[in-house]
């Protein structure tokens, strides 16, 4: 199979957050933690436009290069997860993200103190699939459940779409011809670099 | 000389039996660190069955 | 130093960099409201999660039990969105998205997304209190239930029922709703009201007298087949998000144009083709305007009008008036892009017009709301599938509590309050009409409309002499209704302070438990959310969903049915009101609530809704289709989904419901229509006198598809059918239950049997005859839709010609309007100030408030204010402010200066309360149930003003000050 994506559409997306509540319910993020957030450009203006911004699980993903104690992997399906056990909460994957989506939580709450927490593409962690221990330290496996992330598959508009990068720019490219126009695929340059969008 | 390398094997015996405590296992994490290398626990690929769930649901966001 | 997040919104050194890829700068609303901080909620929230993490952690080992999928509808509202919950050992786990519901495919807005939370109910009222010397004390349900009938039967000897007021609540399920509606009517008073009064009662006035019927004609699902859409005031990105979801469809793959018309550039203009900003409180001036090109160019369509609508040439006279140049004076629309619209609107037909609260909250919305369907009908666009008066519904079951007439002027199904109706409704509720008599202080006052929800505070405040009932109200009973969704909140703080008794049914305590500084006589009695009992909800497009029960009640919360049955009980009605609804230990059954306002709503055809048949619904989802609400195959082949109001005749009639209303084109049989006759046969003298029936004998046009009538006809009679020779083909049954209701006389509305709607649809009538639509409200202060300015307006130049009116007696209270408008504030108030909705919250967002997934997201009540006035008054970005209006009320918000709204217009979210003019309450909430997020209500200075035929409120469009903190 191809490898998993997300692609959020700026003609639809509505800022209406739909997918960050839906990602703290699925996942009982504490407050203060955002895997998820809603990013408006030219608030209030013509051209305002909102775009649904979380770790887009790169292809060649810099959190992995820059980690020190290389605790972030990639899975077969291509998302980027990594171990809370080895995390030692450095921030240095917080740097060289481009999308900013490493968080750092101020208590212990979501694992142990300092641990990165980040957006699993609802995949769980290293731990066995829909155990309590990875459901504790990760959140949620739906992948493994055979469903897709929640963020996504809530959206209010269908903006946000997530799963096998195929099927997605299939979607997507369809959009883009029935319309007769689209802002592109935002991040895809930066997250898969060399993938049509 | 008999004690003494008796006491050796004491002290080595009693230093393996410590530093066996240092095995990955027991600590829950790896113990060894190989640079650009990810040491974690293995995560499972899906099988046959979830991919073909996950590929039928990414329809589902056609609209 | 390495924690680089700013409240938890790291964004990263490089987002900003990623996001020009995309283009330039980012200020993005909620950073910059987010960066104000809140330790408060922070710290609580943390708390919060620790035990609902636990629980789910611990429901994730499989050894637990079994996973339930429960089916419930989101309460937050009118799409209707499927929620699918994931329910363990009773334990609410998760929530899955609805793939198979029609009118959400799966996806929800941030509130639906988080209803989860319900089942954590941490900042909820846990079980009942009263507050005794200035302490919330905790009480028993019977010692509650006891003290609260006590004094309430105090008042009803030393003052008469009309003393108590019943507010009840667009939340409620339709069975709840209609429970409350008939509980006030068994305690003898028509005081009771709810808050469709506020939102859209001047759009059921205005459209109800235009065409029939008073609700959304057609469905969000219908939008796929517009070829253009206008938007007046209505903001769905926010309001209804899913929404957009058919609206982006219409726009992406029909290419429909999409206008928005509002006075703030919102996040739905964001997605506009074309953006017209106009001055709040002009619509019907713009909707003229718009008219003025079509009946200029001869662009209306002539053979439907002709066929279908009556008083035309009346409106073409005012319209006439509004020349480009006019309409640009007064709404401020510049004269050729109100000629692009009415050609866009022309070019591109069926297309839809939608309103929100933005045309429905003005004190001449009646005539607002009766423009826009005028405008619709000279377009030809109204009974035809794309088109239609898609009027959004706020609350979730706001059209079901609207339908079941939890409004002071009306009996359920809009029967009105006349002899004939308080007897039709006896005969369903199988009592004497002189029982229900003997409840009211007099046959007057049960006849005479009672006080709207919006004139409470007057009627606590209004001197007792200029009320027409025997005293002033004494005690208020809130079962779900927020205090801050209304103006004028200086003075209800007042009145709340000179109210013997107030009493809060709901989940949350709301601001009614804190905004007033009583010390004794508030009871706060903890009512379930509606996922913790089951029943029917009308979502906006009349279709019925089923919800099931998702979790037991948690706490002490007992549903709204079982309070309202043990206050029953107390009171001494309980007997006569549950006569026919079997009840459990304390909960009456719902199913049969159901079943009884099957059995009476002929009306608008609520009889065909069974909850079997609704149940089957629900069950069945996916087996409709996705734009024609049409069941294809399967168990319910033909039928609509969730039978949309009209669903004619008895269930075993198996009427499908009605998609689109008023549309020829199908046989009424299987959903076709055509326009109530509901004024009468010809026009009144004055007004011409002309035929009001439907004329030209076009099959599918003038009468719909098989109408053996084949022409305009008046509705249905005994009499009638007699005289067309149809009575034979009544059952014995049928024609037995009709004489015995008044013979002859009896009609399509009162046959309980149902007979002579089976019969006149047998023959292809609509059971309430074939009539035109009505351009002429001859009844209404205005029968010709007109501008008018404001109350409070600062356009004294405009005034001579567009003033408002004199003031008058209204729902039994003296009712301002010239000696206001007179008086000119605009000096000192020197802004217009309107208001609004965000996407987080609803209502009076106490809901929302308490839920940390949602609080997080708004933190700050704030005023957007335009770059240049806010720079004329050393205003800047993120700082404090006061907003003053010309009643002297005033809040205390963060500033947020922006190009969204125009110069010399503000706007505010109305959603906040526990701040009072800059006064703190947390301490005042009882312990553990004070939202996480408080702020201002922008309602507490926002003032006077209420419609000439229903006292909405005049919210949208007021004046005020805004001056450094
Ligand atoms: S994929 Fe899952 S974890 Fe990632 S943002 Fe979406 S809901 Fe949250
Ligand atoms: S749910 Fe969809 S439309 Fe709403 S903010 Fe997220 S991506 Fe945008
Ligand atoms: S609030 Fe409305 S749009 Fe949002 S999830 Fe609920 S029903 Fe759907």
């Amino acid at each position: 199979m191809a490898r998993m994506k997300f692609l959020c559409d700026a003609e639809r997306c509505i800022e209406c957050n739909a997918c960050v509540t839906a990602c703290k319910n699925e996942h009982e993020v504490p407050w203060g933690i955002n895997r998820r957030r809603v990013v408006t450009i030219n608030d209030g203006k013509p051209g305002e436009r909102s775009i649904s911004v979380a770790c887009m699980h790169c292809s060649d993903a810099p959190c992995i290069a820059v980690c020190p104690v290389d605790c972030i992997y990639n899975t077969e399906e291509g998302v980027v997860l990594h171990s809370k056990d080895l995390c030692i909460g450095c921030g240095y994957c917080f740097y060289a993200c481009p999308f900013g989506a490493p968080q750092f939580p101020a208590v212990g709450n979501f694992g142990s103190r300092g641990k990165m927490d980040k957006c699993t593409f609802c995949a769980g962690g290293p731990d066995v699939d829909n155990s309590a221990e990875e459901y504790r330290k990760y959140g949620r496996n739906r992948l493994a459940e055979g469903k897709l992330p929640l963020c996504a598959e809530m959206c209010a508009t269908k903006a946000l779409l997530a799963g096998d990068g195929d099927v997605v720019s299939d979607i997507y490219r369809e959009r883009v011809v029935s319309r007769g126009f689209g802002s592109g695929a935002w991040g895809w340059g930066r997250a898969y670099p060399g993938a049509p969008s | 000389m008999r004690s003494k390398s008796a006491i050796l094997v004491i002290l080595l015996s009693a230093a393996v039996a410590v530093l066996s405590g240092c095995k990955a296992e027991e600590q829950g994490r790896p113990t060894t660190y190989e640079k650009g290398v990810y040491g974690g626990k293995a995560d499972k690929k899906l099988t046959g069955e979830q991919v073909r769930s996950l590929r039928h649901r990414g329809g589902l966001q056609r609209q | 130093m390495l924690r680089k997040k700013v409240n938890g919104v790291a964004k990263g050194p490089r987002l900003s960099s990623a996001l020009s890829e995309f283009t330039g700068g980012a200020v993005d609303r909620r950073a910059f409201l987010r960066n104000s901080g809140l330790a408060i909620g922070g710290l609580t929230a943390a708390a919060t999660m620790r035990s609902g993490m636990v629980r789910k952690a611990e429901a994730a080992v499989p050894a637990m039990g079994k996973i339930e999928i429960r089916k419930s509808v989101c309460t937050h509202c009118s799409v209707g969105c499927t929620v699918l919950a994931e329910v363990q050992n009773g334990v609410w786990i998760g929530q899955e998205p609805g793939f198979d519901s029609p009118f959400n495919l799966g996806a929800h807005c941030a509130k639906g997304a988080a209803v989860r939370e319900h089942a954590h109910g941490e900042r909820r009222l846990k079980y009942p209190t009263k507050l005794e010397g200035g302490k919330w004390k905790k009480i028993s349900w019977g010692q509650a239930i006891d003290e609260i009938g006590d004094k309430m039967l105090q008042i009803r000897e030393t003052s008469g029922p009309d003393s108590v007021y019943w507010l009840g609540s667009a939340k409620h399920s339709n069975e709840q709703a209609y429970l409350f509606r008939k509980f006030y009517a068994f305690w003898g008073s028509n005081n009771g009201d709810h808050q469709a009064r506020i939102c859209h009662s001047t759009t059921v006035a205005g459209v109800a007298n235009t065409w029939g019927y008073g609700a959304m004609t057609n469905s969000y699902n219908d939008i796929h087949n517009s070829k253009s859409m206008i938007l007046f005031g209505s903001n769905p990105c926010e309001a209804h998000p899913v929404a957009l979801q058919h609206i982006l469809k219409a726009k992406e793959v029909n290419n429909a144009p999409l206008i928005v018309c509002d006075p703030r550039f919102t996040r739905t203009a964001a997605h506009a083709t074309e953006y017209v900003r106009l001055r709040p409180g002009t619509d019907n001036a713009l909707t003229w305007g718009i008219l003025w090109h079509i009946f200029e160019n001869g662009w209306e369509d002539k053979e439907y009008i002709r066929q279908r609508v009556w008083g035309l040439d009346h409106i073409r006279e005012e319209v006439r008036k509004w020349t480009p140049e006019e309409t640009e004076l007064v709404t401020g629309v510049p004269g050729s892009q109100v000629r692009r619209v009415a050609r866009t609107l022309v070019n591109n037909r069926p297309g839809t017009l939608i309103w929100c609260m933005g045309g429905t909250q003005h004190h001449h919305a009646n005539n607002q709301t009766r423009a826009y369907c005028i405008l619709q009908l000279a377009l030809g666009n109204i009974g035809r599938s794309g088109g239609g008066a898609n009027i959004f519904r706020g609350h979730d079951n706001v059209q079901g509590a609207t339908d079941m007439c939890v409004l002071s002027h009306s009996l359920p199904g809009y029967y009105g309050l006349k002899t004939g109706s308080w007897k039709h409704w006896a005969r369903v509720w199988d009592v004497d009409y002189d029982y229900i008599l003997g409840r009211f202080a007099s046959k007057k006052l049960m006849e005479s409309k009672g006080i709207p929800v919006s004139r409470w505070i007057d009627g606590v405040l209004e001197d007792k002499g200029n009320i027409d009932q025997p005293d002033n109200l004494r005690a208020m009973v809130f079962m779900g209704h927020a205090p801050n969704s209304q103006t004028r909140g200086v003075e209800m703080k007042k009145a709340m302070e000179k109210l013997d008794l107030l009493v809060v049914i709901d989940p949350y305590p709301t601001a009614t438990a804190v905004m007033h500084d009583r010390t004794d006589g508030v009871y706060l009695l903890p009512a379930t959310t509606q996922f913790e009992t089951y029943g029917s909800v009308t979502a906006s497009n009349r279709s019925l969903q089923w919800r099931d029960k998702v979790i037991e009640p948690l706490f002490e919360c007992k549903p709204d049915q079982t309070i309202m049955y043990l206050l029953a009980k107390k009171l001494g009605f309980a007997d006569e009101m549950f006569k026919n609804i079997k009840v459990n230990g304390d909960e009456p059954l719902v199913e049969d609530i159901t079943l009884e306002f099957n059995k009476g709503m002929w009306t608008i055809g609520y009889t065909g809704q069974s909850p079997d048949r609704l149940k089957m619904h629900m069950k069945y989802q996916h087996t409709f289709d996705k734009t024609t609400l049409q069941a294809k195959g399967g168990p319910l082949d033909g039928e609509t989904y969730g039978l949309p109001w009209p669903c004619w005749g008895t269930a075993d009639m198996k009427h499908p419901g009605t998609h689109v209303l008023y549309d020829p084109t199908k046989p009424v049989a299987e959903g076709g229509l055509n326009f109530r006759a509901r004024f009468g046969v010809k026009a009144p003298d004055k007004w011409g006198g002309e035929n009001l029936l439907a004329e030209g004998g076009v099959e599918g046009s003038s009468y719909p598809v098989g109408n053996e009538l084949k022409d305009g006809h008046p509705e249905f009679t005994m009499a009638m059918l007699k005289k067309l020779g149809w009575d034979s083909d009544l059952t014995a049954e049928e024609t037995a239950a009709i004489e015995k209701v008044a013979g002859d006389k009896t009609n399509w509305k009162t046959d309980l049997s149902g007979g002579i709607q089976r019969v006149a649809i047998k023959h292809g009538c609509a059971p309430f005859g074939n009539a035109k639509a009505r351009t002429v409200v001859w009844t209404f202060p205005d029968p010709v839709p007109i501008h008018r300015e404001p109350l409070y307006t600062n356009r004294r130049d405009l005034l001579p010609k567009y003033k408002t009116y004199s003031d008058r007696q209204m729902y039994r209270l003296p009712t301002r309007y010239a000696s206001i408008q007179e008086q000119d504030f605009s000096k000192e108030y020197n802004l217009v100030l309107t208001s609004g909705r965000l996407v987080e919250y609803e209502g009076g967002g106490e809901e929302q408030r308490s839920n940390p997934w949602l609080a997080e997201l708004q933190q700050d009540m704030f005023v957007e204010i335009n770059i240049s006035d806010a720079n004329n008054r050393d205003i800047r970005d993120g700082s404090m402010v006061w907003v003053e209006g010309p009643e002297k009320g005033k809040v205390k918000v963060m500033a947020m200066v922006t190009e969204r709204v125009g110069k010399g217009v503000a706007w505010m979210p109305f959603h906040f309360a526990g701040r009072f003019q800059g006064k703190d309450l947390r301490s005042k909430y009882p312990e553990g149930a004070d939202p996480i997020v408080l702020g201002e209500a922008s309602n507490t200075m926002m003032t006077y003003g209420y419609d000439s035929v229903t006292n909405m409120q005049e919210t949208k469009a007021t004046l005020c000050k805004i001056s450094k903190a």
